[in-house]
């Protein structure tokens, strides 16, 4: 009796054991509290030499001051502190002093910054917003290795980590194979330089997608014309690519080449947005599997009017507007995948040539956009984007440093700049995107 | 008293041999007749010294020439004489003992020439002797072995007696004598061996018989004859020999001490401690004794290994002791006339008790081997001690605990216990790792064997309980989350629990002794897992209730535990409060199978057992399964560990019981079966013990951390290594860690190597705060410049254990250098000077524990990455979560907690006070169970039996 009274406790305190979960006490999990947000853009491609100096334009509304870090051959070369008067600055690599081609870290405390590069030279004048982000792939879209050009891309890993990137080229003749630039290796803080108009000669047109396999990259592509010279940084691909800077004005020759990374062939579908409204579906078409396509500007809007540009596609693409003027001028403008609310437009140059702002809403609703100058300028204004139209703004008074916009629906944002032989357009920067 | 005048030299053997005798005066009383004997030698000395002793006495014998001592005759000596006979003053030489010891130095030429050494008349006490390589004599005779003439015949010996030698004499002269600070047998092995040094011949002359009075050790201290035996081997050996000889001769001492506290004699540890202090405080003259001896050299100490014997006696004897004590402690008596033909020594192994416990104990050495052997597994709480055993202590006693970015809290009481440990063993860290690890699985061996043979067990049962105590499934559970310090835990419980069912002593020494003992056996296992101090009590109350024992022992338990439970002091004042939920609890999760073979073995035990054994087996069932509930509940660590260390204790009992069933078959016959059916469940539960045999860590975490961190001993700054972020999940970390909410665990640790007391971490500090800020914001991206944001808090390196969310953000940040160091290791150095403590121009100062040092800073501050608190320096200001503290004097140390170092000493007093007090009480148990003592009693009582009758 005494041992089944025994076995019996013994049992129910062992069932009460196997009953319970058995996972012992968790460690207690202590709520780590916020810091300030810091912002930090790389710009992939900085120039300073005797012809051609690069202007670096920061916008940060919040806070007073930036710090520019100039990463070379292995090691930060210089560090140096940027004041931010009015919510923008600039910075110039001659200053530290650095000569070549380098590249800028630009960490900026705060949640909202925007930075630019502008390279200008005797008659020639780019403008490249600097990537705030790091994809997986960055797609390169609209260079060519015509006569007379000369495309490079540059390799940015300011990281402390070496990189291996694969880079994959397409142009109008279809995939371009390359054995060499399937697999190379960036040094960690260092720029390489791949010079594609030799190794691909003679495309009209030529796309190129990077894909990092180990680190990471920023690359940017450089084409130097006769007179005036475009550079462009890579972007994430998407479905869904806004570009608002297009043709500027008449006479311009004007392409819009979409290129994508993917195995198969890719459907996409152009949309455009006039002052007058958005016309939709205006062109449909393929991109091969892993190719590009040039499309001239005329075959999707054959008027004079400047227009918006919206692709959608049925897989990841990249895209960018080509412009060329008969004078040499010549820009690449990547498109935009995220919309938002508020922009930043650092690098707009205070000169006499044509300065435009292009808005653009794909929205259903009107929408009320309002604009002011960062960085000491003076320029305000307000207006309206009817829905599924763009709207150009010209900018005559002072805009210091840049533009901030904030608009009461997402849209997207551009800045061009046409001088008498040069030409340079570019996007701003969502900053609640 | 007259003595004959002495006549000159006469006989057959060769002029040359002409003898001096010198009588060494040592005991008094037998002079007379000591020279009696030499003037009746049938070899005429040239003339008989007194040497020592009473000058008085020694003149009036004949008007003796005396001299103080053998240096002095050697000066005094006839230039005739070419031998010195030495010869004790309570020896009594045969007639032909000189002429046979000349002849035979003559014929085999020994420069050293020893006797046969008789007592009582038959019985031989030496003929010449050997050593091991550490001095301890070993005569090769059996105790009281009578003289056959077995050994007679002329050999090379390491040493002979100085009751009777022969010694040429321009050796005498040349190694200089003896060392009269030694004793007799020392004495004798230090001449021996410096004469064989200088390239003389020690030989025993058994034809040369000396009858010993032996008078002259009565009165030596054990202590002496050790001290002698050391200074012996620092004068003889060279200093290569040296460099390991004495740190060995050390430990050995060690070892045979702290194990002979559980045997006779006591006292071994005490004279372990005179001997080496004698030896300190006599170093100077034993170095220019050194001097002298190898001054005369001749041959290397090769020459002194030939006639040495292998091993360590020490060892032996001390193994033979104790395995003779297992047998009498369990219950296994020593037949009576065996013991007197062959001696105990020699049949205590071949005894089926002993065989097994060596079993046993090389199960768990095997499966122990890479700790013995190596070093521990770091991973866990099993992290190796820090280098001076005395700034642990130090943090211990009211000091800073560096754990984490360090807290004021009190370290947990297994810190202090190891630290006491590493101390004694003059801080080598790897030894008192290694020697915890040994004492805990002998210790829990041992105190399973004497306590399941306090139930009438046999020796499979016994021994395969405490297999299964220390390495069984749920000792696996604890090892496998690599809480080492349970490993102690486990080897100390059984002796809390074995004093309950011990025989109550006879006198009140005994009982004091007794209770002493007990109550240190609880303080140990609370050392380590400190809520199992209640353990005892639960033990003892659960075998109340499935009838295997009374309920008496279970009040003194409790009053036992709570006198032990001071030794939890101070870590108790900051723990209690959060005992009960703090750290991540360990669960028993056994697979099926074993579960299966438990409830086989219960079932099977309780139906098919005797009385007794049905109770044994209940009660450890029932310990199994509260503390399985105990660890299940979902409480924090100590709980969960109080409650394995009482499964591990209660399946071991029910594995005893179960394979001990088929044993008393013969008893009942209709339940065989269900006996070997108990048999095989139980021998299925001590077959799991293979899986932590095979890796030979005792089940604990293979160690990934050595390999991971041993690039920061060579990237360290001249300053000395910083701390490294560790980052993983909670199970790759070493000890502690925090959570982040994203669900990773990470913890800031010493360089290279995190210790023991840093495994802890107290509750987060504003230090722990800003870090776990910190690591969010690089988590999110928001933190670009990680190692200027990690630098303040001394991280140099962040190590990835395993892929984790942060390294994404480590990608693409700044700062920070990946080092490739291993496929699967993601490592990143800082590359802002990221000290410890440093001055506030960025000098850095050396994280030297429990201190950081630096030069001095007569005006200016310093400023210690340690969490912020006043007591960091007298002029201390708070920087952010830092001290930044003034160190005119190059260092800046905490100070001291006054009251938390006053407890820190309360316990240690208790500690020491009852081991002393068992040491006295359990003297007297043992004077009273020596058979020489006329009222001695047995040592072992019949098996208690359960409430309610017998079996």
């Amino acid at each position: 009796m005494r041992r089944s009274l025994s076995l019996i406790a013994i049992l129910a305190v062992a069932a009460a054991a196997w009953a319970l979960p058995g996972a012992g006490a968790e460690q207690t999990i202590e709520a780590a509290p916020l810091i300030d947000r810091q912002a930090q853009a790389v710009c992939p491609y900085v120039v300073a030499t005797d012809t051609v100096d690069t202007i670096i334009s920061v916008l940060a509304p919040g806070t007073r001051k930036a710090e520019i870090s100039w990463p070379v051959v292995g090691d930060v070369a210089a560090t140096t502190k940027t004041r931010l008067v009015a919510g923008g600055g600039l910075a110039n690599p001659a200053d530290v002093p650095l000569s070549g081609v380098v590249s800028a870290i630009v960490e900026v405390p705060g949640e909202a910054a925007a930075v630019s590069v502008v390279p200008r030279g005797e008659g020639s004048v780019a403008a490249d917003t600097c990537p705030v982000s790091l994809p997986d792939v960055w797609y390169l879209p609209g260079g060519s290795t015509e006569p007379g050009q000369t495309l490079e891309l540059h390799l940015a890993n300011p990281f402390p980590s070496d990189a291996v990137v694969s880079v994959r080229a397409s142009s109008n003749l279809g995939v371009e194979a390359d054995a060499a630039l399937e697999t190379f290796a960036v040094p960690a803080r260092s720029t390489r330089t791949v010079d594609l108009s030799s190794t691909f000669e003679f495309r009209d047109s030529l796309s190129v997608v990077v894909q990092p396999v180990e680190g990471h990259v920023i690359p940017a592509m450089t084409q130097f014309g006769e007179g005036d010279f475009a550079v462009w940084s890579g972007t994430a691909g998407s479905r869904t690519i806004e570009l608002p800077v297009t043709r500027t004005e008449e006479g311009q020759h004007a392409w819009l080449v979409l290129v994508t990374d993917s195995p198969t062939p890719v459907g996409y579908t152009v949309d455009i947005a006039t002052g007058g409204g958005g016309t939709p579906s205006v062109l449909e078409g393929e991109i091969g599997a892993s190719s590009q396509v040039r499309i001239p500007f005329r075959r999707i809007f054959s008027q004079s009017e400047m227009f918006g540009i919206r692709v959608t596609a049925t897989a990841e693409i990249g895209a960018a507007v080509v412009l060329s003027d008969p004078e040499g001028g010549q820009s690449v403008a990547t498109g935009t995948s995220v919309l938002g609310s508020t922009w930043l437009l650092p690098g707009i140059p205070q000169t006499r040539a044509t300065r435009q702002v292009w808005f653009m809403n794909t929205g259903p609703d009107e929408i009320e956009v309002m604009f002011r100058a960062l960085g000491g300028g003076d320029a305000t204004g307000s207006f309206r984007v009817a829905p599924g139209s763009r709207r150009v703004i010209e900018l005559r008074r002072l805009t210091g440093r840049g533009l901030l916009v904030e608009a009461t629906e997402p849209v997207s944002v551009g800045w061009s700049v046409v001088g008498e032989d040069a030409l340079a357009a570019t996007n701003g920067l969502p900053i609640d995107g | 008293m007259s003595t004959p005048e002495i006549p000159a030299p006469v006989g057959s053997l060769p002029d040359r041999a002409t003898v001096v005798v010198a009588v060494l005066a040592r005991a008094g009383g037998f002079l007379d007749e000591t020279l009696q004997a030499v003037h009746a030698q049938t070899y005429t000395p040239l003339d008989v010294f007194v040497v020592g002793g009473d000058q008085a006495q020694a003149s009036g014998m004949g008007r003796l020439p005396w001299v103080s001592d053998v240096a002095e005759l050697v000066e005094r000596l006839d230039p005739l004489a070419t031998h010195v006979w030495l010869l004790h003053d309570d020896a009594r030489p045969h007639p032909d003992a000189l002429e046979s010891m000349v002849a035979d130095s003559v014929r085999v030429d020994g420069s050293v020439v020893g006797s046969k050494i008789l007592r009582q008349g038959e019985l031989l006490e030496s003929v010449g002797s050997s050593t091991d390589v550490f001095g301890q004599p070993s005569s090769g005779l059996e105790e009281d072995e009578i003289d056959q003439e077995q050994y007679d015949v002329v050999r090379d010996v390491s040493y002979i007696s100085n009751v009777s030698m022969l010694v040429r004499r321009d050796l005498l002269r040349g190694v200089g004598g003896l060392d009269g600070r030694l004793p007799q047998d020392s004495q004798s092995i230090d001449f021996s061996q410096r004469a064989r040094v200088a390239g003389g011949r020690v030989v025993v002359a058994p034809a040369s018989e000396v009858e010993h009075h032996a008078a002259c050790v009565r009165d030596v201290p054990p202590w002496r004859e050790q001290a002698g035996r050391i200074r012996a081997t620092v004068v003889a050996y060279r200093p290569l020999t040296l460099v390991w000889v004495i740190p060995m001769l050390w430990f050995l001492g060690l070892i045979d001490g702290l194990v002979r506290l559980v045997l006779t004699p006591r006292s071994r540890l005490f004279d372990w401690v005179r001997a080496w202090l004698w030896i300190l405080a006599v170093l100077p003259s034993t170095l220019q004794a050194r001097r002298a001896a190898q001054k005369h050299r001749q041959v290397g100490d090769e020459e002194l290994f030939r006639f040495q014997v292998s091993g360590s006696v020490a060892m032996r004897r001390l193994a033979d002791d104790f395995s003779l004590r297992l047998d009498r402690r369990a219950g296994e008596e020593v037949p009576a006339e065996l013991e007197a033909l062959f001696g105990t020594r020699r049949s205590v192994w071949q005894r089926p008790s002993f065989l097994v416990s060596i079993g046993s104990a090389l199960a768990l050495g095997v499966a122990a081997r890479g700790i013995l052997l190596g070093h521990l597994p770091v991973g866990g709480f099993a992290l190796p001690l820090r280098e001076t055993a005395s700034a642990t202590l130090s943090s211990y006693a009211g000091g800073w605990s560096f754990g984490g970015l360090g807290s004021p809290e009190a370290l947990h009481p297994s810190v202090g216990a190891l630290s006491v440990l590493q101390a004694l063993v003059l801080g080598n860290e790897q030894l008192a790792v290694a020697l915890a690890t040994i004492l805990a699985l002998f210790a829990g061996v041992v105190g399973m064997t004497r306590l399941m043979g306090r139930f009438g067990l046999g020796p499979w049962g016994r021994a395969f309980g405490g297999l299964v105590l220390l390495a069984g499934p749920v000792a696996a559970q604890l090892t496998g989350v690599g809480y080492w310090p349970a490993i102690m835990a486990l080897g100390a419980i059984p002796w809390t629990v074995l004093p309950a069912f011990l025989p109550r002593p006879t006198s009140w020494r005994m009982r004091m002794g007794r209770t002493a003992g007990w109550l240190l056996a609880v303080a140990l296992l609370a050392a380590f897992a400190p809520l199992a101090l209640l353990v005892p009590v639960v033990v003892l109350l659960s075998s109340w209730l499935m009838g295997a024992g009374s309920i008496r022992p279970t009040w003194r338990a409790l009053i036992v535990s709570i006198l032990a439970a001071v030794v939890l002091l101070p870590w108790a004042l900051d723990a209690i409060p959060g005992v009960l939920r703090d750290g991540a609890g360990v669960a028993w999760s056994p697979p099926l199978w074993i579960l299966v073979a438990v409830g086989v073995a219960l079932v099977a035990t309780v139906i098919g057992g005797d009385r007794i054994e049905s109770a044994l087996a209940a009660w450890g069932g029932l310990l199994l399964a509260i503390g399985a509930v105990v660890s299940r509940i979902g409480l924090g660590r100590e709980p969960s560990v109080a409650g394995l260390v009482m499964a591990s204790f209660g399946l071991a009992l029910l594995v005893s019981v179960a394979v001990d069933l088929p044993r008393r078959r013969e008893e009942r016959p209709r339940l065989v079966v269900l006996s070997w059916v108990a048999c095989l469940a139980g021998l299925v539960i001590t077959a799991s013990i293979a899986l932590v045999m095979v890796d030979g860590r005792l089940g604990l975490p293979p160690d990934r951390l050595t390999a991971a961190l041993e690039f920061t001993e060579t990237l360290s700054e001249p300053h000395g290594p910083d701390r490294v972020l560790l980052v993983g999940e909670p199970a790759d970390l070493p000890g502690e860690a925090r959570l982040s909410p994203s669900g990773y665990a990470y913890r800031a640790v010493s360089a290279p190597l995190p210790t023991f007391d840093e495994a802890w971490l107290a509750p987060p500090l504003l230090g722990d705060d800003e870090l776990a800020a910190v690591l969010a914001g690089i988590e999110q991206g928001r933190i670009l410049r990680p190692g200027a944001a990690l630098a303040p808090f001394g991280i140099r390196w962040v190590v990835f254990m395993s892929p984790a969310i942060l390294s994404e953000g480590f990608r693409t940040q700044l700062d920070m250098a990946p080092l490739n160091l291993a496929e699967d290791l993601v490592a990143y150095q800082n590359e802002v000077p990221s000290p410890r403590a440093a001055t506030l121009e960025g000098r850095p100062w050396r994280f030297d524990p429990p201190k950081y040092t630096g030069a001095a800073q007569p005006e200016g501050r310093v400023v210690v990455a340690e969490n912020a608190d006043p007591r960091w320096g007298e002029d201390w200001s708070e920087s952010g979560w830092r001290n930044q503290v003034a160190a005119p004097d190059g260092s800046a140390e905490f100070a001291h907690d006054p009251g938390r170092r006053a407890l820190a000493i309360l316990a240690a007093v208790v500690v020491v006070a009852s081991a002393l007090i068992a040491l006295w009480g359990g003297g007297g148990a043992a004077r009273r169970s020596d058979p020489g003592v006329p009222d001695a009693q047995p040592d072992t009582e019949p098996i208690p039996e359960p409430v309610g009758g017998g079996r």
